[in-house]
C-alpha cells in the first residue's frame, strides 16, 4: 500500500531556511515520521494515520498555504515514486503494482542523475525510465557501474531507500534588551560578553559547540541589522565567541544607537574533545577565524582563495572565492606538487604595445628591442560566437626582461612579464 | 683619608652586567627555507620572526622565490599574500603552493596593503606575510618588522631595486635577486621554448650572516 506522501514545493529557496523550518514544525501534525530532504521538498510515512489518501494530501496542502507556499504532492509506496508523483502528477497516489507502467513514459531527468550520464543515455537510445528498465540489468551495471543499479530499480518503480527522520532542531538564543541604549563601542562589547555568557551556559548544559552565530542588533531609529559570524571549529569558549565577534565587528558603524542586541547559535555539534586541526602544529584554528574577522570588518568583503580551473585563456585559468574559516584541514586530498623553484607569471594592466614584426615574429616592442622569442600559442576561445584568435608569445628584452605579449585582431598587448 | 670602594655585591653585578654585554649574542633560531645554497649562503636559514626584504628587477626571480616560500609556508601552515592584482595562482600552484590554505587579501593602496599586513601578523595564524612592491614611511615598515619579530612571523617585502631607504634600515634581512641567465630551447623558431632562468640571490644583509654570500638557483618554467 502506498504510505509515503512526499510534499514538494519548487519555489522554495535555500535562503529560506527559517520559514521552512517553520513548515517542518507544522508538519509535525501530519507525521511523526518526516524526512527533511532538502529544503522544498520532505517526505511524511503515513502508515497508521487516519484519513484516506486525498484526505492525507488536501492537509498536506492546507499546512503548505498557511505558510505562504504552493505545494505539489504525491503518494507512493516508496520514496522515489512518492517524489516522482509529486514532481510529474500532483495530487496523484500510485498504488505498488501500477508503478513501473506509470514511470515507463518519464524522462530519465526524474532519476536526478548527472546530465551528462543522461547524454549518455540519450546517445544509446535510452531516453524514458520505460526504456531503462527495459535494459538487462547486469550488462548495464557493469557498464556504468554499482550505482546504475539503483537506477535501474528506481525505474521499475523500486527503491528501498529507508526515511531518515528529521533532526530534531536546537535553539540557543539569548537578547538583551529594553534597559537603554548603548552609544559607545565599549558598552556593545560589555553587552555582547554578557550575552555571549548566557548562551555559552545554555550551550555547556546541552553538551553542544555551535558552528556559526548571528548577532542581531535593533537601533532606536527602528533599523534592524543581523552580523553572521562563522568559526573556524565548533565552539562553546566563551573567550573565542567574543574574540572572534570582537574581531568581526571591528570598525562597524551603526547609524543610531542600539536598542536590543540579541545572538542566536547556529550548527551545532555534539560536545567533546575538540578536533585536533593544526595535527602538526600548535596554532589554534580560532585565531585564523578572528584574523578573516578583522580583514573583513577592515575592507567590508572578505580575504579570498584562489581556485585553479581549466581554461584556454590566462585570465580564466582561476578564480577567487571568500576564503572559508572553517577551512583549517590539510588541503583537498590532491597530492600537492613538490615545493620548486619555478617562473612566476606576475600579471601587469593589459595595455596596447607597438610591435615591430621581422621574419613572422615580434623583433621589438614599443621600441626595445627582442633578443629571443617562443611562440606564438594560438588560443581561440569562444570560437564558435565570435572568432577573435590570440597568439601569444614569450619574449626577452635586451635588458632581460621577460614578458608575455600577444596579439589579438591586429593589435599587440602586453600581458604579463616572469619574475 | 678616605677612599671610594665599591661595595662588593654591587660590584660583582656591575661586572656580570660588563661581561654579558660584552658576550656575542647568542644566534637567533635559525629557519631553513629549503633551497640548499641559499640556506648556505644564509648560514643556516632566515629567523623565524623577521622583516625580510626582498629587492630586484623585473624578471630577478622575485616572485619565483616567493612562491618556493609560500609553498614551504602552505605546507603546515598558513600564509598570506597582500595582493596588488600582480600574482597568478596557477604558477603559484605549479610551485606547490598549497591555494587552500593561502589568504590573498586584495588590495591596490600602498596603505590599504601593509594594514592588511599588519593584520595578518598581528593574527598570529600566519607562518609567511608577502608584500608586494610598494612605497611606504620608514615609521610602517618599522613596524612592520616588529609585529614579524613579536610574532614569530615571516614578513617578506618584494622591492625594487635600489631599495628604498625606509625599508632597507627597517628590514632585518636585506637579499638581492639577479637574473643570471635566461634558458630558451636550441631548437630553431618558432619551435624555440622558454625554459626558465638562472638567479642569484645575494645576501645584502643579514644579523646572524658575516660578509656578503650569494647563492645559485636555477628555476625551470
Amino acid at each position: 500500500m502506498a504510505t509515503i506522501l512526499c510534499i514538494d514545493i519548487p519555489a522554495c529557496l535555500p535562503s529560506e531556511r527559517g520559514q521552512w523550518d517553520a513548515l517542518l514544525d507544522a508538519c509535525d501534525s501530519l507525521s511523526p515520521l518526516l524526512d527533511d530532504d532538502r529544503p522544498g521538498r520532505v517526505f511524511a510515512q503515513m502508515r497508521g494515520a487516519l484519513g484516506t489518501s486525498q484526505q492525507w494530501m488536501d492537509l498536506a496542502r492546507e499546512v503548505c498555504a498557511a505558510h505562504g507556499y504552493r505545494a505539489h504532492v504525491g503518494i507512493g509506496p516508496n520514496r522515489f515514486v512518492a517524489g516522482v508523483v509529486a514532481r510529474y502528477a500532483d495530487g496523484a497516489c500510485w498504488e505498488e503494482p501500477q508503478c513501473a507502467q506509470r514511470l515507463a513514459p518519464l524522462p530519465l531527468a526524474a532519476l536526478a542523475i548527472d546530465p551528462a550520464i543522461i547524454e549518455r543515455l540519450s546517445l544509446l537510445g535510452v531516453q524514458t525510465l520505460g526504456a531503462l528498465a527495459a535494459l538487462p540489468h547486469g550488462p548495464f551495471v557493469r557498464r556504468f557501474g554499482a550505482v546504475a543499479a539503483t537506477w535501474h530499480s528506481r525505474a521499475r518503480g523500486i527503491d528501498a531507500t529507508p526515511l531518515r527522520p528529521r533532526a530534531r532542531r536546537c535553539s540557543i538564543e539569548a537578547s538583551l534588551l529594553g534597559e537603554g541604549s548603548v552609544t559607545t563601542h565599549d558598552q556593545v562589547l560589555f553587552a555582547l560578553r554578557s550575552v555571549i555568557a548566557q548562551v555559552v551556559a545554555d550551550c555547556e548544559r546541552a553538551g553542544l559547540r555551535a558552528g556559526r552565530l548571528d548577532v542581531h542588533f535593533e537601533m532606536e531609529n527602528g533599523d534592524a541589522e543581523d552580523v553572521p559570524v562563522a568559526f573556524a571549529a565548533p565552539t562553546a569558549d566563551a573567550r573565542t565567541l567574543f574574540d572572534v565577534v570582537r574581531a568581526r565587528l571591528e570598525g562597524h558603524q551603526f547609524e543610531a544607537p542600539i536598542s536590543t542586541l540579541r545572538i542566536r547559535l547556529h550548527e551545532f555539534d555534539e560536545g567533546g574533545q575538540d578536533i585536533a586541526l593544526f595535527a602538526d602544529e600548535s596554532h589554534d584554528p580560532q585565531v585564523l577565524a578572528a584574523t578573516l574577522g578583522r580583514l573583513r570588518a577592515r575592507h567590508g568583503a572578505p580575504v579570498q582563495r584562489a581556485h585553479v580551473q581549466e581554461a584556454h585563456l590566462l585570465e580564466h585559468r582561476y578564480k577567487y572565492d571568500a576564503f572559508p574559516a572553517a577551512v583549517v584541514q590539510k588541503s583537498t586530498g590532491v597530492a600537492l606538487p613538490d615545493e620548486a623553484f619555478i617562473p612566476q607569471l606576475r600579471l601587469l594592466r593589459v595595455r596596447e604595445v607597438q610591435v615591430l614584426v621581422a621574419h613572422g615574429a615580434p623583433a621589438s616592442v614599443d621600441g626595445r628591442r627582442v633578443c629571443a622569442v617562443a611562440g606564438p600559442w594560438r588560443v581561440n576561445d569562444g570560437w564558435f560566437e565570435a572568432p577573435m584568435p590570440r597568439d601569444e608569445y614569450d619574449v626577452q628584452f635586451e635588458d632581460a626582461t621577460l614578458a608575455r605579449i600577444y596579439r589579438q585582431g591586429g593589435v599587440w598587448y602586453l600581458r604579463a612579464t616572469y619574475d | 683619608m678616605s677612599a671610594f670602594v665599591c661595595e662588593p655585591p654591587r660590584y660583582a653585578a656591575f661586572e656580570r652586567l660588563k661581561t654579558a654585554l660584552s658576550a656575542p649574542s647568542s644566534p637567533p633560531p635559525l629557519r631553513a627555507t629549503g633551497l640548499a645554497c641559499l640556506d648556505q649562503a644564509l648560514e643556516g636559514g632566515l629567523p623565524r620572526g623577521c622583516l625580510v626584504a626582498l629587492e630586484g628587477r623585473a624578471s630577478s626571480g622575485r616572485y619565483a622565490l616567493a612562491a618556493y616560500l609560500l609553498a614551504r609556508a602552505t605546507r603546515n601552515g598558513f600564509a598570506a599574500i597582500c595582493d596588488d592584482g600582480s600574482w597568478y595562482p596557477p604558477a603559484l600552484a605549479q610551485a606547490g603552493v598549497d591555494l587552500n590554505r593561502l589568504l590573498i587579501v586584495p588590495g591596490s593602496e600602498p596603505l590599504a596593503l601593509l594594514r592588511s599586513a599588519d593584520l595578518l601578523i598581528r593574527g598570529g595564524a600566519m607562518a609567511l606575510v608577502v608584500v608586494p612592491p610598494l612605497r611606504a614611511r620608514p615609521a610602517l615598515w618599522r613596524r612592520l618588522r616588529s609585529l614579524a619579530q613579536n610574532h614569530a612571523t615571516w614578513a617578506l617585502a618584494l622591492a625594487a631595486t635600489p631599495l628604498e631607504d625606509g625599508l632597507a634600515l627597517a628590514a632585518d634581512v636585506q637579499l638581492r635577486a639577479q637574473l643570471e641567465a635566461p634558458r630558451w630551447s636550441a631548437t630553431p623558431a618558432p619551435l624555440t621554448q622558454f625554459l626558465g632562468y638562472d638567479v642569484r640571490i645575494d645576501v645584502l644583509r643579514a644579523r646572524h650572516v658575516r660578509g656578503r654570500r650569494s647563492a645559485y638557483i636555477s628555476a625551470v618554467a
